[in-house]
């Protein structure tokens, strides 16, 4: 009679449009007093976890680094970043995804510098009365890195396209993808500078991809790394876009494989340098680990289903304000560079002629 | 490096409060810990207790069972006869409120509904005869809790009787309750003359099937976005249950109207409950019961899923500890009594309706309602009070339920057994007072508090379990 | 068309806010362009590729960058805006905070706490090991002062400590400071690099204090209640505490302090201490020395040594064997009758006690105590002294009803007078513990009845020496000027410790009661 688990029932009120309908009670909103402010601090707000990222190692204390509507950031004491993240998010292998009651703002809970001590069970930041339960959660792991991508067959390059069009149609004003996709040279002089570094720099990567040369692949990442606009540098969410892509083509491609190897220390390395924040991103890019939606997207390609892989490239678009859409061009970059550089890269070496583009 | 030594961080100081001033002045920080000997001072209870505290299989167990809770969704489905609906009801039974109780044992009240039952069953021919039936061990009594159902006061539901079925649409556990007959004289405060069982009669011939007809009609309707508009008017869905009983007859007239039936009894139907101010107050606890049945019998969960009483004894049961009830003796009732009663005619607490404030409603809804505290002489500030104290002996706070006068978070709702043994803080409950004289109804309204007594015994068979199953995690 | 700049550190706002920043800014009347992006090495080397002249050294990866490029006018105005919006907080309403509800329970407090690491817990022995268990479960560690707790119960909650890496100090734990914060009795110290676990409260605020008191200071003194070096309990907390205190990267010399352990405890505390890679001076009342030191471990006699050995040690000198014969003040004696000879020491800090009974026990024959060093220096009558009497009135006797005579100065007051009447005693021997929680002024407790005892002494034609020390620094509410000196003008003779007011006590009486002889002298 009973469910086993919290959270499948759970899935079932979802599913079965309740939660829906509970929400939109719009009736019960005419009665509420203005303003229908966010929750403030309670004391001890038990709030339940769905899924715990693979790269979470618990127990850890730490500090909160920083806070958004949906996440909020945890500097643990190793140096790592620990992500709360609120229902409606994709899991990140650093996350920790919250479920109900879903938080209707992390700042309105929690700000930064506050304590947080997470033992097997139990996640606390006192200071701001919450209280995740850990224990039930479930363990949610990355799967890019086994998805098998075929980054040469005509298949994956009508997905490809698709993507590309995604990208030309939501990617925001700014960041790489207008740089790179759109016609015409940008207004101001700080995109003018980038889209100038851009074309000097992806040619090289191309290139060194196409080769599997480690030593210029880092050069040219090294001038990509904290470039552009965005908390998270464009720069840095197109590395790890196109880290997804190696690794997505390293079970077909063993020799990919061996060249992320080569490129993992240097870029740990390249990686100390920035903030915490990206860190953790480039962090988990070298060992294989990705957000959810980037995950879905390359897994919706493995299989081939055009319908999803459009919908995923969707979803990773609207992620922040550019980064989605820059590590979408890094993910175009990594399995088909001639879609974004074509033209740049003269030398005709990729893998795809020009008749296909 | 050992946590100790991290610096700046509070120290929570349990005992002499001098110590904390000390810390304060040195330039530390010190939160002190109101201290009073946890579990009114048993300390076998308080030892088993700390046990308990922060226990991973506990929390985990907790953990589910709130999520049950929270995610539960009981929709009215309909309407049908007790003997049909209601499981595990024998055809010569008779439900009754609260834990389980012998019929020699019961107070006057609940022994006169029951008659009353009998009558209405036709078992026999007068309150005689129906008392000699009931002496003579033919007719079965149970608990209401124990068939997924829950009543009011004496909550009496015999086979014959009509009862709401709610379902829980995200589990598959159904929840019953019988209907309101209105105030004044009602078997459920013990009353059984002849119109009395006239009335339970034309509810089941005429009202039942009319409002049957009306809901197929309406189709399944969701009481938790009705109960949590109530909550936005007003209403604590226990004591006060105006706009949620006009918000259902909202819901039930359009349908009612075309819902072919005939068209005599519809009005009579319809004027009957727009009659009654509280005919909503078993929608809300059958509600409530399927919401914390669905969290039931998650082992090691201490949260509460039934607080009932039956007019002799309190009773309380756990998710963790199945179907095992703890008592201690009802408590009398603080309150205000209608003009020429007093405590000296009250009956102890009765009823089932503290499902409510099991599932977060009621008292824990004070804040809302803030008519009900008048009851007391309270002012709404005090109502305030109550819900936030309430607030620290629950696991946390349900969103769908959101109080205007609490910055619309939700009410503190899932009672830990735990907390309330840590902090002494007893679950508050808002209730009627029924005359100790069966028949005469209602006297009052008013304020009481669980006993202690049940939370030590429940926390104390919990950690019994807990070593049985695991003795080498006990410390 | 000039270029301004701000440099916001360790700012990090999402990027839809930073673009939505941008795009207000550049709205501004004269504004060309604005820009916020992260301070980052390829960031600053595009800006300067792009024309735009930003000089921001120091800024790095975790620091946010408003450019603004325009009309030099309207420049400062745009880079304001900028950093008001960014210092706004964050748009959410707090709502109004709630009308504060004591805590009722450890779990709750933990709430309202916000970081916390540790509970205090003083109420009543019978709930007190069940509040430390909470404690101990939701992940602090745990000071009970609160006595009267099993043994059984204490060692359940050390058991649980150790397999959460917590430590329990207690119970009847009377002292400690953590983190700078004295905490129960405990004196107001200066931190620095020597760190102390003790098993006795009296002893840890000795030794803090005359660590202060040399100019050093104390990085956390940790407390394992007396019972923890019994072989019961194995020394759990003294272990976890040493551990604790070898990690502590502020922590550069260790003092041990306990009054004598189980042989089997004390053997393997030693030798974990032997391994911890920092000097480790240990103070075992009544053990030798010599037999304990080697490596880095340093036996100490007294507290008093142990105190001045670990400050040496930090200082960077080679502690001495033994400070035994460190100054004691001249004094003028009172002229003392014939038969007068002997000591009646009075004592609120047990160990204080211990120690004097250990160091006269060395010197003189016929030392009785409650706190005896041997077997036949029992007092058998607690309420009558003879011979040398040495009274710990912190023993369960004196305190059962009665608060502890650190603070109720009443008890002893009277068994002051009541030694002045004893016409064999030459030296009362008293010891005054200042710091958090003692009495707010001692000394004015003391002196009437100092002058009361000399008064009833006199009058039989008999001098009386009043002869102590005070267990406090500078730093404690008390203060420790105020109380010396309104003791030294009532005529009580203040050495710098216990272990120096003890052998003041002994050498003004000795030639007149009998040496003992069986046994070494003290003081090499």
């Amino acid at each position: 009679m009973l469910e086993p688990s919290g959270s499948r029932s759970l899935r079932r009120t979802e599913e079965a449009g309740f939660t829906a309908s509970m929400t939109s009670a719009s009736d019960t909103l005419a009665f509420a007093l203005p303003p229908v402010g966010p929750a403030p601090v309670q004391p001890a707000t038990i709030i339940l976890v769905q899924a715990i990222g693979s790269r979470v190692s618990l127990p850890f204390s730490g500090r909160v680094h920083s806070v958004y509507r949906q996440a909020c950031n945890i500097e643990t004491e190793h140096g790592t970043l620990v992500t709360l993240l609120s229902q409606g998010v994709g899991n990140l292998p650093h996350g920790i995804r919250c479920i109900l009651p879903e938080p209707v703002d992390f700042r309105a809970q929690c700000s930064g510098g506050q304590t947080v001590v997470a033992d097997g069970a139990c996640l606390r930041i006192p200071r701001a009365g919450m209280a995740l339960h850990l224990s039930g959660a479930t363990t949610w792991r990355c799967a890019l890195a086994a998805c098998v991508v075929d980054a040469g067959a005509t298949r994956t390059l009508r997905l490809l396209l698709d993507v590309r069009a995604t990208l030309r149609e939501h990617a925001p004003a700014s960041g790489f993808a207008p740089l790179l996709l759109r016609d015409g040279e940008p207004g101001s002089p700080l995109d003018r500078a980038m889209q100038r570094r851009l074309r000097q720099t992806l040619p090289v990567l191309d290139r060194a991809t196409w080769s599997l040369d480690a030593d210029s692949a880092m050069q040219a990442l090294g001038q990509l790394v904290g470039l552009g606009p965005g908390l998270t540098p464009s720069g840095d969410d197109f590395i790890v876009g196109y880290l997804a892509a190696l690794w997505s083509r390293s079970s077909l491609e063993p020799a990919v494989r061996s060249f992320l190897a080569e490129l993992a220390e240097p870029i740990e390395r390249l990686a100390a340098g920035t903030h915490l924040i990206s860190r953790q991103f480039l962090l988990n890019a070298v060992v294989g680990e990705f957000s959810e939606p980037l995950a879905e997207l390359v897994s919706a390609m493995a299989v081939n289903d055009a319908p999803r892989v459009l919908a995923g490239a969707t979803r990773v678009v609207l992620i922040g304000h550019s980064s989605g859409a820059d590590s979408l061009v890094g993910l175009l970059f990594g399995l088909r560079p001639s879609l974004l550089v074509g033209s740049a890269c003269a030398d005709g070496r990729s893998r795809v002629g020009p008749a296909l583009r | 490096m050992s946590n100790l030594f991290h610096d700046g961080e509070a120290i929570v100081n349990v005992g002499l409060a001098s110590f904390a001033d000390s810390i304060g002045r040195a330039g530390g920080k010190a939160v002190q810990v109101d201290w009073s000997p946890p579990a009114g001072g048993d300390r076998a209870a308080g030892w088993n207790l700390a046990q308990l505290v922060n226990h991973p299989a506990v929390e985990s167990a907790n953990q589910s069972a709130y999520a049950r809770y929270l995610s539960a969704q009981p929709v009215l489905t309909g309407v049908g006869m007790a003997r049909a609906a209601v499981p595990g009801l024998g055809e010569r039974m008779l439900l009754h409120a609260g834990p389980p109780i012998a019929w020699e044992e019961m107070c006057g009240p609940m022994q006169a509904a029951l008659i009353g039952a009998i009558l209405f069953e036709r078992w026999a021919a007068d309150a005689a005869a129906a008392r000699r039936l009931a002496d003579s061990g033919d007719i079965a009594f149970g608990s209401a809790h124990h068939h997924a159902a829950v009543g009011p006061m004496a909550g009496v539901i015999s086979p014959s009787m009509p009862v709401w079925i709610v379902e829980n649409a995200v589990g598959s556990n159904r929840a019953f309750s019988n209907m309101n007959e209105g105030l004044g004289k009602a078997l459920r405060f013990g009353a059984n003359s002849p119109e009395v069982i006239k009335r339970l009669h034309w509810m089941a011939d005429v009202l039942a099937p009319a409002i049957g007809a009306a809901l197929a009609k309406l189709g399944p309707l969701e009481l938790k976005p009705l109960i949590a508009q109530a909550l936005q008017m007003g209403d604590e869905v226990h004591n006060r249950n105006a706009a949620a009983s006009s918000l259902f007859l909202k819901k039930l007239v359009p349908a009612a109207l075309v819902s072919g039936f005939d068209q005599a009894g519809m009005a009579e139907a319809i004027t009957f409950i727009a009659g009654n101010d509280h005919f909503f107050l078993n929608l809300s606890m059958a509600a409530c019961k399927a919401m914390l049945d669905a969290a039931h019998d998650v082992p090691d969960s201490s949260l509460v899923t039934a607080m009932s009483r039956n007019g002799v004894r309190f009773g309380v049961r756990l998710s963790g500890t199945g179907e095992q009830w703890f008592e201690a003796p009802a408590p009398l009732v603080n309150g205000l009594y209608f003009p020429g009663y007093g405590p000296e005619h009250a009956a102890p607490d009765m009823g089932d309706s503290s499902i409510t404030e099991t599932a977060g409603l009621g008292g824990f809804a004070m804040a809302t309602a803030p008519a009900i505290v008048q009851f007391v002489g309270g002012t709404p500030q005090d109502a305030i009070a109550y819900t936030r104290e309430m607030s620290h002996i629950t696991l946390g706070r349900n969103n769908a339920f959101t109080l205007p006068a609490m910055n619309f978070n939700g009410t503190p709702a899932g009672i830990d057994a735990r907390k309330v043994l840590d902090t002494n803080i007893t679950p508050i409950i808002n209730t009627g007072i029924a005359h100790r004289e069966p028949g005469v109804g209602q006297i009052g309204a008013g304020i009481t508090r669980a006993p202690l007594e049940c939370f030590t015994q429940a926390i104390n068979a919990l950690a019994a379990i807990r070593r049985a199953l695991a003795p080498e995690q006990m410390a | 068309m000039a270029t301004a700049f701000k440099v916001i550190p360790k700012e990090y706002r999402d990027s839809v806010y930073l673009m939505q920043l941008s795009a207000r800014l550049a709205k501004l009347p004269g504004v060309e362009e604005a820009s916020a992006v992260m301070a980052t090495e390829n960031n600053l080397a595009l800006l300067s590729e792009a024309g735009l002249e930003v000089s921001a050294t120091g800024a790095g990866a975790t620091d946010l960058l408003v450019v603004v490029r325009g009309e030099a006018s309207v420049l400062p105005a745009a880079i304001d805006e900028a950093v008001r919006s960014l210092t706004r907080q964050a748009s959410v309403g707090s709502g109004q905070p709630e009308a504060a509800f004591k805590p009722r329970s450890i779990q709750m407090a933990l709430a309202e706490a916000g970081a916390s690491n540790m509970a205090l817990i003083s109420v009543p022995g019978e709930y007190a090991a069940a509040e430390g268990m909470k404690a101990l479960r939701l992940g602090l560690n745990v000071m009970l002062f609160s006595d009267n707790v099993p043994e059984a119960d204490e060692l359940r909650l050390k058991q649980l400590a150790s397999e959460r890496d917590l430590i329990v100090m207690g119970p009847d734990c009377g002292t400690a400071i953590i983190n700078g914060i004295p905490l129960a009795f405990a004196n107001v110290v200066k931190r620095g690099p020597i760190g102390a676990v003790g098993a006795s409260g009296t002893g840890l605020q000795e030794v803090t204090v005359l660590v202060d008191r040399l100019g050093l200071g104390i990085s956390q003194a940790i407390g394992t209640g007396g019972r923890d070096l019994h072989s019961g309990i194995g020394g759990i907390s003294m272990s976890k505490g040493l551990r604790d205190l070898a990690a502590d990267p502020a922590t550069k010399v260790i003092v041990l302090i306990s009054k004598p352990p189980a042989p089997g405890v004390a053997e393997r505390i030693l030798s974990e201490a032997r391994k911890v890679g920092k000097p480790v001076v240990v103070n075992f009342l009544g053990a030798d020395p010599a037999r304990i030191s080697g490596g880095n471990l340093h036996g100490a006699k007294t507290l008093e040594d142990a105190a001045r050995a670990s400050a040496a040690i930090a200082k960077g000198d080679i502690p001495r064997q033994s400070y035994g014969e460190v100054a004691v003040p001249p004094i003028a004696l009172p002229p003392l009758a014939a038969g007068q000879r002997y000591i009646r020491g009075l004592f609120s800090g047990g160990t204080f006690c211990y120690e004097a009974a250990l160091l006269l026990d060395e010197r003189l024959a016929n030392v009785y105590s409650n706190t005896p060093v041997r077997r036949e220096g029992e007092l058998s009558e607690l309420g009558h002294s003879h011979h040398h009497a040495l009274i710990d009135l912190g023993d369960d006797v004196f305190t059962r009803g009665r608060l502890h005579p650190m603070i109720d100065y009443r008890l002893r007051n009277e068994r002051i007078v009541k030694e002045a009447e004893d016409a064999e005693t030459a030296v009362i021997l008293l010891d005054v513990v200042l710091g958090y929680g003692s009495h707010a002024d001692p000394a004015s407790e003391l002196i009437p009845a100092l002058r009361r005892a000399r008064e009833i002494a006199n009058r039989q034609s008999r001098g009386l020496l009043f002869v102590g020390h005070i267990c406090g620094t500078q730093g404690d509410p008390q203060g420790l000027e105020r109380q010396s000196d309104a003791l030294t003008q009532a005529g009580m003779v203040l050495a710098e410790s216990n272990a120096q007011a003890v052998r003041l006590a002994a050498s003004i009486v000795a030639g007149r009661a009998p040496a003992r002889l069986s046994r070494q002298t003290g003081g090499q």
